[in-house]
């Protein structure tokens, strides 16, 4: 077992096709909480899960606030969600551009990732000039010109690199037949791939009824994941009995186009390649929205409140890959519990979103299993590496 | 769980954009195509295979010293972690 750990997945070919996934994620990390203060917890989660790093601290930062009745200001809390929010575009973008060419045979054009690697650090310093948006009680110092233009730049990428015009206007589509007519450009590589998917056959492959994690009360989440045998449930969670699915699909399948795919072909690759792009060209305008709100409330001059913490809280936010949890208990400043849910564990469950999309795949009797089974195991983008063997 | 492994940059390709990386006697070759500049000596956070964010020697020493006192092994992990 590594610190991170991986998935090692199994897929058998044949007519009663089949799926295993084991992870070896381990789950003891968040014992290094245990007995430290908020104030550590807040330092300590953005250093080690680096890849996630915004929505952690933001989680992290919130349930220790939470916990201890610290409520930030409306501004504090707005530039958390802008920088969770363009995380996800990173994100997003770095799987449609480094990701999605290789299963176009060609190499990605690498000098654009790393524009959206420049443009992200770009954001954060924009939104969190001194560094503070994620310290407890924190007040960031928002520079508005950098960060209005920097949301510019991103959709200019967008516009250029993915959507081949405004993503604004890319979200209007609504039918199988406006995605083709969109898709026959090929000038980007999200372009070129959606056509071969619409063409060679393979849109509807792994198409499996989604199972979507429901809105969970935070008082009944606080059951499975604060009890003294969570680590059974971080593992492998279930909610009501069964496993479920926290993915880009499940946040944007009432979106006409999400609907369209799966009226066609049901939820399978196609629907989960077109449910990440429509969430990514939402994303600058949620952006622009939220911070064109943020002119009436100066993050760093507003006050903190205070409410009656009782040293116990869980907290979840939509992360790039689904919804992340952290549930805290606290006992006189000293953390005595921590915990943490990752989207992975519910999208790569055992018997979950994955695995049953592969098993689909692995009993039809044409295409190249290989390739389809690593495209459907980067649409459900699992925020660790796997080995793939399939028989 | 989002973990990344901080490693030392020892050598660089600057043609393939990829670098060699150490931590104690592990040495990985990696991909540094999303980093803009990267020079020998520097720190990187690497997830599989590929080099995420540079990191200053205070941060990196601080983060393995973490992952160790959780009982892990991160030369380990640099070895057995994926490749590009």
């Amino acid at each position: 077992m590594t610190v991170a750990g991986r998935l090692q997945i199994d897929v058998c070919r044949g007519p009663e096709g089949s799926a295993r996934i084991v992870s070896s994620r381990p789950h003891a990390i968040t014992r290094l909480f245990t007995g430290r203060t908020s104030g550590e917890i807040a330092r300590l989660v953005p250093t080690l899960f680096s890849v996630c790093r915004m929505a952690q601290a933001a989680t992290a930062t919130s349930v220790c606030e939470t916990a201890l009745g610290i409520l930030p200001s409306a501004g504090t809390a707005q530039v958390r969600e802008l920088l969770v929010l363009a995380e996800t575009a990173r994100e997003h973008l770095v799987r449609i551009l480094m990701d999605w060419p290789r299963f176009l045979g060609c190499a990605p054009d690498r000098a654009v990732p790393r524009r959206v690697m420049m443009l992200d650090r770009k954001l954060r310093s924009a939104l969190d000039r001194d560094g503070t948006a994620f310290a407890i009680a924190g007040k960031p110092h928002v520079d508005r010109d950098a960060l209005t233009n920097t949301l510019g730049d991103l959709e200019m990428l967008l516009e250029a690199e993915v959507f081949a015009g405004p993503a604004a206007q890319w979200l209007d589509r609504a039918s199988l037949d406006d995605l083709l007519a969109w898709s026959n450009g090929a000038a980007t590589p999200a372009q070129r791939l959606l056509h071969r998917g619409l063409e060679e056959g393979w849109w509807a492959s792994g198409s499996i009824e989604v199972d979507p994690l429901p809105e969970i009360d935070r008082v009944c989440l606080a059951g499975p994941l604060l009890a003294e045998d969570a680590d059974a449930f971080t593992r492998l969670p279930t909610w009501n009995g069964r496993p479920r699915e926290t993915t880009p699909l499940v946040r944007q399948a009432e979106h006409p186009l999400v609907q369209a795919c799966r009226d066609g072909a049901g939820f399978g690759l196609g629907a989960r390649l077109a449910a990440r792009l429509v969430e990514l060209a939402a994303l600058p305008g949620r952006m622009a929205a939220l911070a064109a709100t943020l002119t009436t409330e100066e993050a760093a001059s507003s006050s903190v409140g205070r409410t009656a913490g009782n040293g116990r809280a869980i907290v979840q936010t939509e992360a790039a890959r689904g919804r992340l949890a952290h549930a805290i208990e606290i006992d006189r400043g000293i953390v005595t519990r921590y915990r943490i849910l990752a989207p992975t564990e519910w999208n790569f469950h055992p018997s979950g979103s994955a695995a049953r999309g592969l098993a689909k795949l692995a009993c039809a009797s044409t295409g190249d299993t290989r390739r389809l089974a690593e495209l459907m195991i980067t649409a459900l983008d699992p925020c660790v590496g796997y080995e793939l063997k399939v028989q | 769980m989002c973990l990344a492994m901080p490693a030392q940059v020892v050598s660089l390709d600057v043609q393939r954009e990829t670098a060699t990386v150490a931590l104690g006697p592990v040495r990985k070759e990696i991909s540094i195509a999303l980093l803009e500049e990267v020079a020998i000596g520097d720190y990187v956070l690497v997830h599989v295979g590929f080099a995420l964010h540079k990191l200053s020697p205070e941060e990196a020493e601080r983060t393995l010293s973490m992952m160790r006192e959780a009982g892990e092994n991160p030369e380990r992990e640099l070895a057995e972690g994926d490749r590009p």
